[in-house]
């Protein structure tokens, strides 16, 4: 392969990468050499692939940042750089798909679904980082501060500026229904607008008879998801723009803040409303603002004790919908007693699908969450469930289950490599993997 | 608009069966409620044509199990207007027991038949729906929910129907107490557990309105006074200008007097919360002197002035079992006295019973708290209060207090289908709520409910009951002897 200016990007970056890793005196977790083709094999004692069975001694063969294959008996080039880990046990990387790590952002109230995440992002220290590595997360949500409809998340990978390239930062609108007295009226009003703003879109598309068929070069254009959400929403309209100029120059503007909506209730691919409820009568009085409308959405139970959610696990959001929840992993007891019940179970049979997130936004919670699904997983709910739930589920909490959460072929190569079973509490993160190169390796950490 | 137009219906129900309720009820002790309403010569009063003639008059374009203000004006996109289902009528028959309606004697082992959270029927011979929800309460009492007058934190506050937990354990036990309505502030709403439909009541009553100090009784003087004479003279231009004058001229727009006016023209009813004698005298000779309409929340001195009280037309919420002293530095009777409420009555003070605690407290359960509604009216009785008074104090008289009697406080058909079911007299202490039904639905079963399921059980079995979250271990108490419950003849 020539030297093409990607690559120079590239090689430019790893060294300035270098340079702060050698600051932080852990060079060796960084070989300067590798190129991005190169074959990179992972042999381990045991690959949960999430997306399909345990596979014992399986080889993950990774080139070009993406898995290529996953199995016990795969083929690779004999040049292919080997790591070691027999006798460790891999998994997809850890996602928590809401946090407010890093985030300095001031409160934002009302209608502010324009405002994005990523414009006033401040990563932590890089310390921080490694801290979530080793605690086997390789993938941030980073949700907007505030009530109501605070703004877009962004997605980050704990793993610097490289990895995240294609990592989405828009699109992913957080909808906070914490108190409804004031959220009620405010989403209502919102959802109604947007809804008008889509009828006179569609009165005016109407019209001219070109219309329909730039929605169709639209709709294809928007198929491939691994790149940033803007991307293809925009390209198109851009051309459409530079060829219809002329003929009609009037186009219905909308307000910023709506437009967000107006796409969300279009359906766009990419667009998802990430709401968030706080107590089991949100649920109903959500359901009186949302009933009439339909898109793409997903929940987040954000509180910290659930003992009254027993009451809407069948409701027709939730379990009738088979909706994705999102939830801490803690299990909460029936009111007014010292009884437990799993929540997380009972969602899940009740048609559910289960995301995990750290309780807090500080690295010891993220520490210990695997320690207290693994006590869900005791009391009852299915291992394979839990599982999903810290990877897969949490990827589809951000819109990018089809490119992280599982160790398949063509998935982002983010994998943990544990020395037990990743739901034992006494398995560390020996090493982490991501896109070929060894991120985190407690060997040469030394003390740790 | 569902709920408008059976609110209309019941309305109207109300007022052709009032002179037959109200008027001659006692007098006709031994019929039943069917029999009135099937007499010969009143064929519109009867209840029954009214299932008939509801569907018809409802809108096409409503969606079935929605209410009127959760509903967008403008559909999505999506969902083109459909001819929706038709709602299907959800009836709910409470049979067999001693029914205590508060607005009339009481009726035994008569059948209460609600049709979509409205009471259609009350009577001994009430046919009853094969669909029907049935709640069999042979020798149990029956009374309407209890009003909760300045209950907070029960259901939400502004406005009650968007911000409400309805799933929340103060609601549950708000429920245990047999407190179907509560007021908070200026709402009057339903506390209904898990049910956010048809929460509010009425919102539009109260003004408030303050004379805790020398300078908030003059200005409130003032602003009376000026509104006043505003009104005065806007009527003498509109009179004169009707009349030809040219040369009338209009009086200068007034500012700040919105409250004042409403007041003075009776569009709203003052609200304040005054014990002292000397503010209970103040606003007695403002309600004289404006004829504007006042309700004392508090009036603890109340006693002493009684009479003004009475005469000048002013209501009162009453706690009995607030205590202060009396003021040392007036050589007149002063502070609280067990014999308030009954003292109020007897000089015609329109009053409502409510507790000294204004919550429901989760930290001792101790009684003082709005879960023991019953127990203050009781106190209230111990000064000399009639029982049929204190019951009236909470519940349809404070239904008439917060003007929401169309609605509840009291089981008439027409009204709400609210009611408790105790296992004796509502005021005794040994009584316990059994049943809670608002608005049709069973809300509340005293055998679900772990935290008084073991307290004198309602069905004596050698093994515990549905006590399936109970911390405790059950310890089996010997059945109470029948009848033990009520002592009282």
């Amino acid at each position: 392969m020539s030297l093409t200016r990607e690559t120079i990007e590239n090689l430019l970056r790893r060294s300035t990468m270098l340079a702060v890793v050698v600051a932080l005196g852990a060079s060796a977790t960084v070989r300067a050499g590798a190129s991005d083709d190169r074959y990179v094999v992972i042999k381990t004692k045991k690959a949960i692939t999430i997306s399909g069975e345990e596979i014992d001694d399986a080889k993950i063969v990774i080139v070009g940042g993406k898995i290529e294959a996953v199995g016990k008996n795969v083929d690779y080039p004999s040049d292919s750089r080997v790591i070691d880990a027999s006798h460790l046990v891999a998994m997809p990387g850890m996602i928590n798909p809401r946090t407010m790590i890093g985030l300095k952002l001031p409160r934002q109230r009302g209608n502010s679904s324009h405002k994005l995440v990523r414009d006033d992002y401040e990563p932590p220290e890089d310390e921080t980082y490694q801290d979530l590595l080793e605690a086997g997360y390789t993938l941030l949500g980073v949700i907007p501060n505030g009530d109501g409809l605070p703004g877009q998340s962004l997605v980050v990978s704990t793993h610097g500026a490289k990895a995240n390239e294609g990592v989405r930062d828009e699109g992913l609108v957080r909808i906070s229904f914490r108190n409804p007295a004031r959220e009620k009226k405010l989403l209502r009003d919102a959802l109604k607008a947007a809804a008008e703003e889509l009828k006179k879109e569609k009165e005016a598309a109407s019209k001219p008879a070109e219309k329909p068929k730039a929605d169709a070069t639209k709709g294809d254009g928007g198929k491939s998801t691994s790149q940033p959400a803007s991307q293809p929403t925009s390209q198109p309209a851009k051309d459409k723009k530079a060829d219809e100029k002329p003929k009609k120059p009037e186009k219905p503007k909308i307000k910023p803040e709506l437009e967000m909506l107006v796409k969300l209730l279009k359906k766009e691919k990419n667009v998802l409303a990430q709401i968030e409820i706080r107590r089991a009568s949100d649920v109903l009085h959500l359901m009186g603002v949302v009933e009439d409308y339909e898109f793409e959405r997903v929940y987040a139970l954000d509180s910290s004790n659930y003992d009254d959610f027993h009451n809407v696990i069948d409701h027709e959001l939730l379990g009738g919908a088979d909706a994705l929840v999102l939830m801490n992993p803690i299990l909460p007891r029936m009111p007014l007693t010292v009884n437990p019940y799993n929540l997380a179970r009972e969602l899940s049979d009740a048609g559910c699908a289960i995301a995990f997130m750290p309780m807090g936004n500080n690295v010891r919670s993220h520490e210990s969450t695997r320690e207290r699904v693994s006590l869900l997983v005791r009391a009852g709910l299915k291992r394979e469930i839990a599982l999903k739930a810290i990877t897969i589920n949490a990827a589809r909490y951000l819109g990018l289950e089809k490119d992280y959460g599982s160790i398949e072929k063509d998935k982002k190569a983010d994998i943990v490599l544990f020395d037990g079973d990743p739901l034992d509490p006494f398995a560390k993160v020996q090493m982490v993997v991501v896109g070929g190169d060894v991120v985190f390796d407690r060997k040469k950490k030394g003390h740790r | 608009m569902r709920t408008a137009i059976a609110l209309m219906a019941g309305l109207l129900l109300a007022s052709t069966f009032g002179l037959d309720t109200s008027g001659g009820f006692s007098s006709r002790a031994g019929e039943t409620w069917d029999e009135v309403a099937t007499k010969p010569g009143e064929p519109d009063s009867q209840p029954a044509s009214q299932p008939a003639s509801q569907p018809t008059t409802e809108p096409s374009s409503q969606p079935s199990t929605q209410s009127a203000e959760s509903q967008p004006t403008s559909q999505a996109a999506s969902e083109p207007a459909s001819q929706p289902a038709e709602p299907e009528d959800l009836y709910f028959a409470l049979v067999g027991g001693i029914i205590h309606p508060v607005s009339g004697s009481d009726l035994r082992g008569a059948t209460i038949l609600s049709k979509n959270g409205r009471i259609i029927e009350i009577g001994h011979r009430v046919e009853i729906p094969e669909d029907a929800e049935r709640l069999d309460v042979k020798g149990f009492h029956v009374y309407p929910g209890l009003i909760a007058c300045e209950g907070r934190g029960i259901v939400g506050s502004n406005p009650p129907e968007d911000s409400t937990n309805v799933f929340g354990t103060i609601l549950r036990l708000a429920n245990a107490g047999g407190i179907t309505t509560v007021f908070t502030r200026s709402n009057s709403a339903k506390a209904s557990y898990g049910n956010i439909e048809n929460i509010p009541l009425r919102s539009d009553l109260f003004e408030s309105i303050r004379v805790n100090s020398p300078q908030k009784k003059r200005e409130l003087r003032e602003k009376l006074e000026q509104a006043r004479d505003y009104l005065r003279q806007m009527e003498i231009f509109t009179r004169a200008k009707a009349e030809g004058d040219e040369d009338a001229k209009k009086p200068d727009d007034p500012k700040g007097l919105e409250q004042a006016m409403k007041l003075i023209k009776k569009e709203r009813t003052a609200y304040v919360s005054a014990n002292q004698k000397q503010e209970l005298i103040f606003l007695a000779d403002l309600a004289s002197e404006f004829g504007i309409e006042i309700v004392i929340y508090g009036a603890q001195e109340g006693w002493s002035v009684a009479d003004r009280l009475g005469r000048a037309g002013i209501k009162a919420i009453v706690v009995p079992r607030r205590q202060s002293g009396s003021d040392p530095r007036l050589n007149q009777p002063t502070g609280n006295n067990i014999e308030n409420a009954s003292i109020l009555y007897e000089h015609g003070v329109a009053i409502a019973i409510t507790t000294r605690g204004s919550g429901i407290s989760l930290v001792g359960l101790a009684g003082a708290d709005m879960q023991h509604i019953p127990m203050e009216a009781a106190f209230a009785v111990r000064g000399g209060l009639p029982e049929s008074a204190a019951i009236e104090a909470i519940t349809l008289g404070a239904a008439r207090i917060l003007g929401i009697d169309d609605r509840v406080g009291s089981i008439e058909v027409g009204k709400d289908a609210d009611f408790i079911v105790t296992d004796g007299l509502l005021l005794d202490f040994y009584t316990s709520v059994q049943w809670t039904i608002v608005n049709g639905d069973v809300v509340y079963n005293k055998e679900d409910e772990s935290l008084f399921a073991h307290i004198r059980p309602r069905t004596p079995t050698t093994q515990p009951a549905t006590y399936k979250f109970w911390p405790r271990p059950f310890k089996h108490q010997p059945p109470p002897e029948p009848g033990a419950a009520t002592r009282r003849p």
